[in-house]
C-alpha cells in the first residue's frame, strides 16, 4: 500500500490538473523488478585479486512502474554500498537517479524526468542502460513524440545525461523524423516494397573553459537512413557525420565525425543469409568532452562481429569497437537441413557459418597539430593496414532424439590486444577454438547440460580449457560447476584454475543464486562496449525478482 | 491552416537545431605572452647571479612524487603521512606535490568548500587510470600491471628505485616576484646531459604548503594520520598542494631528440591568487618523456 500511496503522488504530481485522481486509478497498475548483486570478497593473491577493504560489496536496483490509461510513471532506486569491483567508484551511494512520468494525448506523448531514447540504429544519439557494464547515460529533461499523420512519426529530445548520482555538464538536444512512405496513404500501402526513410539531428551545448584550446561550444550531428524490404530481402543503410568535437578521447581531434553502416539480409524457409559493411571515423561523442570510459556517452556504434555467448570466445578476446577509427564486414549463411533428409536426420540439423573482420581505416597524417588540428585524412573507402579483429566461426545444432541434442562449434580468432584493450606491446594473438555443448534431458523435470571448450594459441598468455557441468531441477533448481584452465600459459605458476560452483532456485519471476570461486581479470563487453575487470574471488549472491 | 502552422514550426526548430553547431577553424587559442624582453633579459641577469654563485653545481638525480588526495577522503591523511615521511628521509631530491582530484576532492558541500582541484589534476587522474584516492604516481613510471598509478604501499620502494637512477638531465630554476602585482616570472634551464630519442616535455606548476582548511579523518587503522582527531578536521594542515599548472595538463615541448649538452630555456609569467600565501608558494617544473610519460627530471623552488 505505501508502495501506491507513494507512486499515486509522483503521478499526481505530474499530471494533468483535468484528470481526477478517481480517474487516474480506476485502471491502474503497479509493476516492478528488483535485483540484488551482492559479493563478499577474498584476497587471492595468486590471480592478483585484491584485498577489499569493505570486505562484503553489493549493487542493488528496484523499479517501480505506476500505469494508468495513458499515463505512466515510474522511479529506480539504486544503492551501491559499495560498488562491486571493477564498477566505477563514483557510483558510490543510493538515491533515485530515474523518475519519470509520461503521458499520451492526441497523437502526443510527453515524458518528464528521465528516459532512454535512440535515433536510428544509436550512430548519433542512444541513450540507455546496460547494467552488467556499469553504463547508464538516461536523459534527464524532456522528450516529446508527436505521430502528425499515419506513418509519419517524430521526436524531440532535450536534456541532459545521467553521470553517476549527478549529471554531466553538457546540454543535449535532438530530434528525429521517421516516414513509413507505406504507411502515408491507402495508395502506397498495397505496394510490395516498404519503404522507411528517417532523418535526425543531435547538438550538444557544453562551455568552454579549456585554456589550451578553442573549443566548438554547440557540436552537432546528424543521421540520414533507409531502410527497404521487399519479399524475402531486407536492406538497411544509415549515415552520419558530426561535425568538429575535439574530446579527451580523440586526443582534441578537430577533424569531423563520419560513420555509415550497411546491412542486407535475406531469408526464406531455412536458409538466412545476412551481411553487412560499416565505417567508423572519429565518431566518439559524449556530452561531456572530458569524459572517457562509458560515461557520458551519448551514441552507440552497432558491432558487425559475432556476439558470442560461450564462456571462452565471449570472455578471453571480447572485440571491442573502436569509435576513432574502423571498417569492418560481416557474412553469415545459416541453413537449416529439412527432418528426414540425409543431413537432416529425424529432427532437422542446423548450420551456421559466420566471418566478420574489423581493420584500422586509412590515415594519412596531416602534420597540423598546431594549426587545423584536423590530425589525419581518410579516403572513406579504404582500409587501413593493421587488422584489429576477425572470426571465422561455424556453428552445427542437432538434436540426436528427444533426451540429447548438442551443438558443436568451430572458431579461429585473430586479435589486436594493444588496440582492442588498449595495451601496449601484447601483440596480436591468432586462437583456434572448439566448443561442445551437449544436453540430456532425463525426464521432463531432470536436465543436464555439458560443456567443454577449449581455446588454443601459443600467443599472450597460451591455451585455455573451460568445463561446464549444469544439472537443472526444473522448474525450481539448478546447479553448476565451472572451471576455466589456463593449461597453457608460459609461466607454469599462471597455470591457474578458475573454477565457480553456482546453485540457484527460481520460483515464479524471482530467482536467487550463489556463486563462489575465482573470476579472471579481464575485459567484458556487451554489444561492442566494454569496461575492465579486475580478478576477484569470494561469494556473490544475486537475488532478482518481477511482479 | 493548422497543419502549415505545425510544418512551419517544426522547420523553425530544425533549423535552430542545425544551427547549434560551432565549426572551428582555428583550434589554437592566440599564443601566450610571452614575458617582455626586459622580464628574460631580467631573469637571464638573475639566474647568471645565481649560478656565479652556486659555482658547478653536480647533477642529481631527483625524484617527484604525486599524491593524489581530497579532503572528503578519510584515509588520505596517511598517505599525506607516508609522503612527509618520505620527504624527511630524502630531503631535496623528492619533489612531492598533492594533486587534489576527481570525487573527494568536490568542494561542494559543507564544510568542503575549499578548491584544492585544478584541471589538470582532474585531467591527469583520468588519463593515468586512477580509480580511487589515495593512490599515487612517482616519476609517473609505469609498474608491472602497465600503470604508473602507486598504491601508498608501494611509494618508498619507488622512490628508493628512482633515486638509484643516473640524472639524464640538469634542471635549474630561476624566479622574480612582484610583490605589488603579484606578478611572477621564472626561468626553466634545463641540459640534457646525455643524447636521447623522442619529444621531452616540459610541465611547470605552482604549488602552496600549510593550507588549513578541512580534512576528513579517519582512525589509524583506517588509513587516517593519528596525529588528528577522527572525523571532520578542520584545521588540518594540507602540505604542498597543486595551485596551478602553467602550460596545460601535457605541458610544452622542451626538445626534441636532445644530444648531450643540449640546453634549452623555456619562460613563464603568472600571477599569484591573492589567496595564495606567497611565501608558502613554490615552483615545480618538470620533464617527461611523451612517448613514456617517464619523468626525467624534476626541480623545484621556494618563493619565500
Amino acid at each position: 500500500m505505501k508502495r501506491i500511496a507513494f507512486l499515486g503522488l509522483l503521478a499526481g504530481a505530474f499530471l494533468l490538473p483535468r484528470f481526477s485522481q478517481a480517474q487516474l486509478l480506476q485502471d491502474a497498475q503497479i509493476h516492478g523488478d528488483f535485483q540484488l548483486d551482492a559479493q563478499y570478497y577474498k584476497e587471492d593473491k595468486a590471480i592478483g585479486a585484491p584485498e577489499v577493504k569493505e570486505r562484503l560489496l553489493s549493487n542493488g536496483f528496484a523499479n517501480f512502474i505506476f500505469t494508468a490509461g495513458n499515463f505512466s510513471a515510474g522511479a529506480r532506486y539504486e544503492n551501491y554500498l559499495n560498488p562491486l569491483q571493477g564498477f566505477d567508484r563514483r557510483y558510490e551511494g543510493s538515491g533515485i537517479p530515474y523518475r519519470y512520468a509520461s503521458f499520451q494525448k492526441d497523437n502526443f506523448e510527453i515524458t518528464a524526468g528521465n528516459y532512454y531514447e535512440q535515433f536510428g540504429s544509436g550512430l548519433i544519439f542512444r541513450a540507455y542502460e546496460e547494467r552488467g557494464l556499469g553504463l547508464d547515460n538516461a536523459m534527464d529533461g524532456i522528450r516529446v513524440k508527436y505521430m502528425p499523420v499515419r506513418g509519419v512519426r517524430l521526436k524531440g529530445v532535450i536534456g541532459k545525461q545521467r553521470a553517476f548520482f549527478e549529471l554531466g555538464e553538457g546540454i543535449v538536444r535532438g530530434a528525429d523524423a521517421e516516414i513509413s512512405i507505406n504507411e502515408l496513404s491507402d495508395k502506397f500501402s498495397t505496394l510490395n516494397t516498404n519503404i522507411t526513410l528517417g532523418g535526425s539531428f543531435v547538438s550538444k551545448y557544453q562551455a568552454d573553459d579549456n585554456p589550451d584550446f578553442n573549443l566548438p561550444e554547440n557540436v552537432g550531428a546528424g543521421a540520414a537512413r533507409i531502410n527497404i524490404s521487399k519479399g524475402n530481402v531486407n536492406l538497411y543503410g544509415e549515415y552520419a557525420y558530426k561535425a568538429n568535437d575535439p574530446s579527451a578521447v580523440n586526443n582534441f581531434n578537430y577533424r569531423p565525425g563520419q560513420a555509415l553502416l550497411l546491412t542486407a539480409s535475406y531469408s526464406q524457409m531455412g536458409l538466412g543469409i545476412s551481411a553487412g559493411a560499416k565505417r567508423v571515423d572519429n565518431m566518439d561523442f559524449r556530452s561531456d568532452r572530458n569524459a572517457t570510459g562509458t560515461v557520458l556517452q551519448m551514441n552507440f556504434l552497432p558491432p558487425l562481429t559475432k556476439q558470442h555467448t560461450y564462456n571462452l570466445p565471449a570472455s578471453i578476446y571480447p572485440y571491442a569497437t573502436q569509435p576513432l577509427g574502423e571498417m569492418s564486414y560481416q557474412a553469415e549463411v545459416s541453413y537449416n537441413f529439412k527432418r528426414d533428409s540425409p543431413l537432416g536426420g529425424k529432427y532437422g540439423t542446423n548450420i551456421a557459418v559466420n566471418f566478420s573482420t574489423v581493420k584500422s581505416i586509412e590515415k594519412d597524417s596531416l602534420n597540423d597539430e598546431t594549426t587545423k588540428r584536423r590530425i589525419y585524412d581518410s579516403d572513406f573507402f579504404k582500409f587501413g593496414d593493421e587488422r584489429y579483429f576477425s572470426d571465422f566461426n561455424v556453428e552445427l545444432q542437432k538434436k540426436f532424439n528427444s533426451k540429447l541434442k548438442a551443438t558443436l562449434t568451430y572458431l579461429n580468432f585473430y586479435y589486436n590486444i594493444d588496440v582492442v584493450q588498449g595495451l601496449v606491446g601484447k601483440g596480436n594473438v591468432r586462437a583456434n577454438m572448439a566448443v561442445a555443448d551437449v544436453t540430456y534431458k532425463f525426464n521432463s523435470t531432470h536436465s543436464v547440460r555439458t560443456e567443454l571448450q577449449t581455446l588454443l594459441t601459443k600467443d599472450d598468455h597460451g591455451s585455455w580449457g573451460m568445463a561446464l557441468v549444469e544439472y537443472t531441477v526444473a522448474p525450481n533448481w539448478f546447479v553448476a560447476v565451472l572451471d576455466q584452465y589456463n593449461y597453457g600459459n608460459k609461466e607454469t605458476d599462471q597455470r591457474i584454475h578458475y573454477m565457480t560452483g553456482t546453485v540457484g532456485y527460481n520460483r515464479n519471476t524471482s530467482r536467487i543464486s550463489a556463486t563462489y570461486g575465482r573470476q579472471r581479470a579481464g575485459i567484458v563487453c556487451v554489444g561492442g562496449v566494454c569496461r575492465n575487470v579486475p580478478a576477484s574471488n569470494g561469494l556473490l549472491v544475486s537475488i532478482t525478482s518481477s511482479f | 491552416m493548422k497543419s502549415i502552422a505545425f510544418y512551419i514550426g517544426i522547420l523553425g526548430l530544425g533549423t535552430a537545431l542545425f544551427s547549434a553547431c560551432d565549426v572551428i577553424e582555428n583550434p589554437l587559442p592566440a599564443p601566450i605572452t610571452k614575458p617582455a624582453l626586459s622580464t628574460t633579459l631580467a631573469l637571464d641577469s638573475a639566474e647568471a647571479a645565481q649560478d656565479s654563485i652556486n659555482g658547478p653545481v653536480t647533477p642529481t638525480k631527483k625524484v617527484l612524487l604525486e599524491d593524489y588526495t581530497g579532503h572528503t577522503c578519510g584515509n588520505c591523511p596517511g598517505a599525506a603521512v607516508m609522503a612527509k615521511n618520505q620527504k624527511a628521509l630524502h630531503g631535496d631530491r623528492l619533489v612531492v606535490m598533492a594533486v587534489h582530484a576527481n570525487y573527494f576532492a568536490r568542494f561542494d558541500k559543507a564544510p568542503y568548500t575549499t578548491n584544492f582541484t585544478t584541471p589538470e589534476g582532474e585531467e591527469w587522474f583520468e588519463s593515468f587510470g586512477f580509480i580511487s584516492n589515495p593512490n599515487g604516481m612517482v616519476n609517473r613510471v609505469k609498474n608491472g600491471a602497465n600503470s604508473a598509478v602507486l598504491g601508498v604501499a608501494a611509494w618508498s620502494a619507488a622512490i628508493a628505485a628512482e633515486m638509484l637512477k643516473t640524472p639524464q638531465i640538469s634542471m635549474n630554476l630561476t624566479t622574480l616576484y612582484q610583490p605589488e602585482s603579484r606578478k611572477l616570472d621564472i626561468k626553466v634551464r634545463s641540459k640534457y646531459l646525455t643524447n636521447k630519442s623522442g619529444k621531452y616535455s616540459l610541465i611547470v606548476a605552482i604549488t602552496e604548503d600549510s593550507i588549513v582548511s578541512y580534512q576528513k579523518n579517519y582512525g589509524a587503522t583506517a588509513g587516517g594520520d593519528p596525529a588528528y582527531p577522527v572525523g571532520d578536521v578542520a584545521k588540518y594542515v594540507h602540505a604542498h598542494a597543486m595551485r596551478k599548472v602553467l602550460n596545460g595538463d601535457l605541458g610544452s615541448l622542451n626538445k626534441e631528440n636532445p644530444k648531450a649538452d643540449d640546453i634549452t630555456h623555456a619562460y613563464f609569467t603568472t600571477t599569484l591568487d591573492p589567496a595564495w600565501r606567497k611565501e608558502k608558494c613554490s615552483v615545480v617544473a618538470f620533464i617527461y618523456e611523451e612517448a613514456t610519460d617517464e619523468i626525467v627530471q624534476v626541480e623545484e623552488v621556494h618563493l619565500h
